[in-house]
């Protein structure tokens, strides 16, 4: 037998597993039998690390001891307390991959080091780095990270091979939002066009709901469960439970005796919710998918009309009104052929069963992807020198290589900065910067006569190439920008060689005061940003970028009398 | 070099189909995986050939001379045209006129670039031409009309405009500027119906051209507060639902929405804006007052809510449009409204003006404390319809509320008033004349009345004093000098 790969879905609020053997995909059960575990890990009374379903359980009773929603700060650099200890969200993570191997090894009785894990389309790349480094951790080779809605997608296709059809996969799950249009022909699964909200899911749901209910009883006895833990998380699992409870039915209870003291007394809460009073409070958030579902259609030029198949993913495609909205909005009934919770795990087995060549031949299926943000550079325009000069759009087939000509803007101009953005903004300095170099040696001339060819090329495993050269002499410059990595901090202490350091040394210096004293001060909001600003202004006075720099410098200086008042 | 039909391994007159199909067979062999290369070779040559009928450029016959040069440089006009070169598109287009005579295919893109390129005149004359050529063309016809525009006709424009419209002619962009065309000539509802047509055209799009629907979006309210409170609603409530679909789709066009909001906004809610600072002046709108407040402030809350990155921006405008709403809202007299405008943050006086900023300001001051305390409950309104822009003018209402002698405070800014009075001009003693305070000698200018020269003979310390009191002067009418 081949060496075995499992495709996991980690997900914001459960986490499942499956493999490809025998011919499909199952989905493999955990050690109590269930295929669904709770995305939790906690540290329990006698101090061990707990995972899964005794994490969950225990969360009601030692929140602060315990890690939900994990998912929410990968990316993020968030540090997570447990107890006295603090993790980052890539350890946490990784222990719950960790529990997934053993119990997976368990049940297929052979040890298992490899690894698909899924991830939500619109997660940019240091989420997705931060995801597969979780695996390496979690001592599994991660052979691939899939996006979850093309996973959902795949363990629909798989079944479907001779069929020709646009899809379009509504994933809502705990705590992001993905939409993607798909197109199924010939066996090739070619993603059309993806979009989302990050920040979008099932989490937010139970949230409107929970605010709720501390209103009403805030209303009731007039004391406030504001900055009260423990009345905290009770309510967050009794709104959870409301939510699923009214997916099914047209009323529920929600009942937590003993939430909150005034003075002696213990005050319980009771409230029947109406679904259609839930349905009121989400109302809004659920609205907020229409955008993202415009945006995703828009980018993949298929027409509502031409959609032959709607699939859906994530736990909160359940709710009624989810499945109205979609109704209303593509004018068709969201199809029932795969399982909203289970698809997306069974997806990224059916991957790693092509990946291991469990799956080939005239059943296999290939897989086209593309980049999900628009990349370009900064450039003169019409309106400003800030303009963002797209080079490759967002939604292009990846891998992809795309060239831009530029001219010089002022007479004799002998160098150029190429400064690298990623967003959707039209002016650049409001996208997110993302790389910079310098080409130099340009011959002079008048202004527009020289040209500079600017390329970008974007292979699979998100890494950008951008290269520049001067067409008249053949002068090439170029850098390699591994998409997110910026965030894993240059060494910028060589700063004060630069040319600028003169101009920004005092600045950067009361910067550093400032820090430490907002540092001392504990306002940690605070010392973040200053220290995110001066990374940023080393960084530009190292690159010599003096516009950027001087941009740098007046947001510091507003940090620090920030700081001084 | 092979062409895109050899990659996908195709014969030249292939059919969609046929090139779908070999696309979609070939990546299954050279999958993106195994061989990156090959397979965006295959890939641009499949995005080449594929229709993608998204454009809704209406096919005209472009006729050229059949010659070998001709149509090479019609395809060189093309693409140039297609990168925006508008000054090669002339260049070319003039030397193919000069070689091979009018032909339109030439004439076209030769009047296209020359309106681009400044030359409005020789661009309606190009379309003229044209249009007498093929009076059945709409294309011309409608191009025309646009030049027309462009060029400052106004009537004529209306009429070719009209024309090319029944002629079944509808580019987004001609629609566009039939709308602003309308408005200049006045005719508000022939405008409205047009933006709105152009609207639902642009709606059905794929991908929504959304600088086009907000451009249409900022022209129909523009021209439906100039018609009624059902036009202009009409046309809001739409505006809002776009916003509200687009949803962060709409984050590439964040600040053209901007614009649009700050300019429709500051056009609705201000008819008559505060008389001591010139403004060129408005028609009269049809609009009330009520109505356009509570559209234009919903649509800013949609924006607010659909693009939450730019919050502070959001919030800026709402509070721009509110010191301009204050001065429009009934009920609340001149002295409330002139602090609003005194204390806006954001009109940022130039350096050599911080002085008369000052000023207005001091001048608002002084009228708010002789209307005190009666507008407090002005203010308390405006806390309630306007808590952002309250809130930053707070601290004036309690400097006054808190005082206990209104009067010692208003005779320590009068000083400064009076001082800053002499070079600016304010409406403080217009309004209360009894302030004014009875000019005396000492108050002296050196800079508008030269060098201070005593007329009289100096009187001493401990002199009489000249009032006759019988007192010294240092502790009579001297008291505190030197």
């Amino acid at each position: 037998m081949r060496d075995v790969i499992i495709g996991i879905d980690l997900g914001t609020t459960t986490t499942e597993a499956a493999v490809y053997r025998n011919g499909k995909a199952e989905m493999i059960p955990s050690f109590d039998g269930s295929f669904v575990i709770p995305s939790a890990v906690g540290i329990d009374d006698s101090g061990n690390m707990v995972v899964g379903e005794r994490a969950r359980a225990q969360y009601v009773l030692a929140p602060e001891r315990t890690a939900i929603e994990i998912k929410r700060k990968i990316g993020t650099g968030e540090k997570i307390c447990l107890g006295r200890k603090e993790y980052t969200a890539v350890e946490l993570s990784a222990k719950i991959l960790e529990y997934v191997k053993r119990y997976a090894e368990e049940y297929l009785e052979m040890p298992v080091n490899r690894a698909v894990i899924s991830v939500p389309a619109y997660f940019d790349d240091i989420q997705r780095r931060e995801t597969a480094e979780a695996g390496k951790l979690a001592g599994l080779t991660v052979e691939r990270i899939i996006n979850e809605p093309t996973a959902a997608a795949l363990s629909y296709g798989i079944g479907h091979l001779e069929e020709e059809s646009h899809i379009l996969v509504y994933d809502l799950g705990g705590g992001t939002f993905d939409v993607t249009v798909l197109e199924l022909f010939e066996g090739v699964l070619e993603v059309k066009a993806s979009s989302g909200d990050n920040r979008l899911g099932g989490k937010d749901l139970d949230q409107r709901l929970i605010d709720w209910l501390a209103g009403r009883f805030e209303e009731k006895t007039g004391v406030s469960l504001k900055g009260n833990v423990y009345a905290a998380s009770r309510l967050k699992e009794a709104a959870e439970q409301c939510k699923i409870a009214l997916s099914s039915q047209e009323e529920a209870t929600v009942r937590i005796p003993m939430l909150a003291q005034d003075g002696q007394t213990l005050l319980g809460l009771e409230e029947t919710v109406s679904r259609e009073q839930f349905e009121s409070l989400i109302e809004k958030e659920i609205h907020r998918t229409k955008g993202p579902v415009q945006t995703a259609l828009g980018d993949s030029g298929v027409s509502c009309g031409e959609l032959d198949r709607i699939l859906l993913a994530g736990g909160s495609t359940r709710i009624p009104l989810v499945r109205r909205e979609i109704r209303d909005m593509l004018g068709k009934e969201p199809s029932e052929a795969i399982h909203p919770e289970y698809s997306i795990a069974l997806g990224a087995a059916i991957q790693a069963g092509i990946i291991s060549g469990a799956i080939d031949g005239e059943d296999s299926m290939v897989l086209t992807d593309v980049n999900p943000y628009t990349l370009g550079i900064r450039a003169m325009g019409w309106e400003s020198d800030d303009e963002m000069s797209v080079i490759i759009p967002r939604n292009v087939t990846i891998p992809v290589t795309r060239k831009q000509t530029y001219y010089t803007s002022w007479d004799g101009q002998q160098a150029a900065a190429i400064e690298v953005y990623q967003g959707e903004k039209r002016r650049a300095s409001r996208n997110h910067l993302i790389g910079s170099f310098d080409i130099g040696d340009i011959p002079p001339a008048p202004a527009g006569k020289e040209q500079i060819e600017v390329s970008f090329s974007y292979n699979l495993d998100g890494i950008l190439q951008v290269a520049a050269k001067v067409v008249s002499t053949g002068k090439e410059a170029s850098v390699t920008i591994h998409m997110g990595q910026e965030e894993t901090k240059e060494d910028v202490s060589g700063w004060k060689e630069s040319g600028l350091a003169a101009d920004f040394r005092s600045v950067i210096r009361r910067g550093e005061k400032a820090l430490k004293k907002a540092a001392e001060r504990g306002d940690k909001e605070l010392a973040g940003e200053l220290e995110e600003t001066l990374y940023d202004l080393k960084y530009a006075v190292l690159k010599e970028l003096q516009v950027r720099a001087e941009e740098l410098e007046e947001d510091l200086r507003d940090l620090i009398e920030e700081g001084e008042q | 070099m092979r062409t895109d039909y050899e990659i996908l391994g195709l014969q030249e007159n292939a059919s969609q189909a046929e090139i779908k199909r070999a696309y979609f067979r070939l990546i299954r062999q050279y999958t993106p995986e195994k061989d990156p290369e090959r397979f965006q070779e295959i890939r641009r040559a499949y995005e080449n050939l594929k229709e993608d009928g998204k454009s809704d450029a209406v096919k005209v016959n472009l006729e050229v001379p059949d010659d070998e040069l001709a149509r090479k440089l019609l395809e060189q006009i093309e693409k140039a045209y297609t990168k925006k070169r508008f000054g090669e598109v002339l260049g070319v287009a003039q030397e193919a006129v000069r070689v091979f005579g009018e032909y339109s295919g030439f004439l076209y893109f030769l009047g296209i670039a020359q309106r681009m390129t400044g030359s409005t005149g020789k661009s309606v004359r190009t379309f003229e031409k044209l249009v007498q050529k093929h009076p059945q063309e709409k294309k011309f016809q409608g191009e025309l009309a646009i030049s027309y525009q462009e060029r400052g006709y106004g009537k004529k424009a209306f009429a070719a405009f009209e024309k090319a419209y029944d002629m079944g002619y509808r580019n987004l962009d001609f629609m566009t500027l039939f709308g602003i065309c309308c408005q200049e000539r006045k005719n508000y509802v022939r405008g409205l119906q047009i933006v709105e047509e152009s609207i639902e055209a642009a709606k059905k799009r794929q991908p929504r051209p959304l600088p086009d629907l907000v451009n249409l979006f900022t022209g129909g309210m523009t021209l439906g507060m100039q018609i009624s409170d059902e036009s202009f609603l009409k046309m809001e409530k739409a505006y809002e639902t776009f916003l509200y679909d687009t949803g962060s789709g709409l984050e590439s066009v964040e600040e053209m929405l901007w614009e649009s909001l700050n300019a429709v906004g500051a056009a609705a809610v201000s008819c008559c804006r505060d008389t001591r600072i010139p403004m060129e002046r408005s028609p009269k709108l049809k609009v009330s007052f009520k109505t356009a407040k509570e559209g234009i402030f919903g649509l800013l809350k949609a924006a607010e809510e659909v693009l939450p990155d730019s919050v502070e921006e959001w919030k800026r405008l709402r509070w721009r449009l509110s010191i301009v709403s204050i001065q429009n809202e009934p009920g609340l007299s001149e002295a409330v409204k002139g602090v609003f405008l005194a204390f806006d943050r954001e009109e940022e006086w130039p350096q050599e003006d911080a002085q008369y900023g000052r000023f207005i300001q001091l001048d608002a001051k002084l009228c708010l404390i002789e209307e005190w305390p009666r507008v407090q409950k002005e203010l308390e309104l405006v806390k309630k319809l306007y808590p952002e822009a309250y809130v930053s003018v707070e601290e004036v209402f309690q400097q006054i509320a808190r005082t206990k002698d209104p009067d010692r405070l208003r005779d320590m800014l009068l000083k400064d008033y009076t001082r800053l009075e002499q070079y600016y001009e304010g409406c403080y003693f217009e309004r209360y004349p009894q302030r004014r305070p009875v000019k005396e000698k000492q108050t002296w200018d050196s800079e508008m009345e030269g060098t201070f020269r005593r007329t009289g003979k100096k009187i001493g310390r401990n002199d009489p004093c000249p009032c006759g009191s019988g007192k010294k002067y240092k502790n009579c009418c001297g008291r505190g000098i030197s």
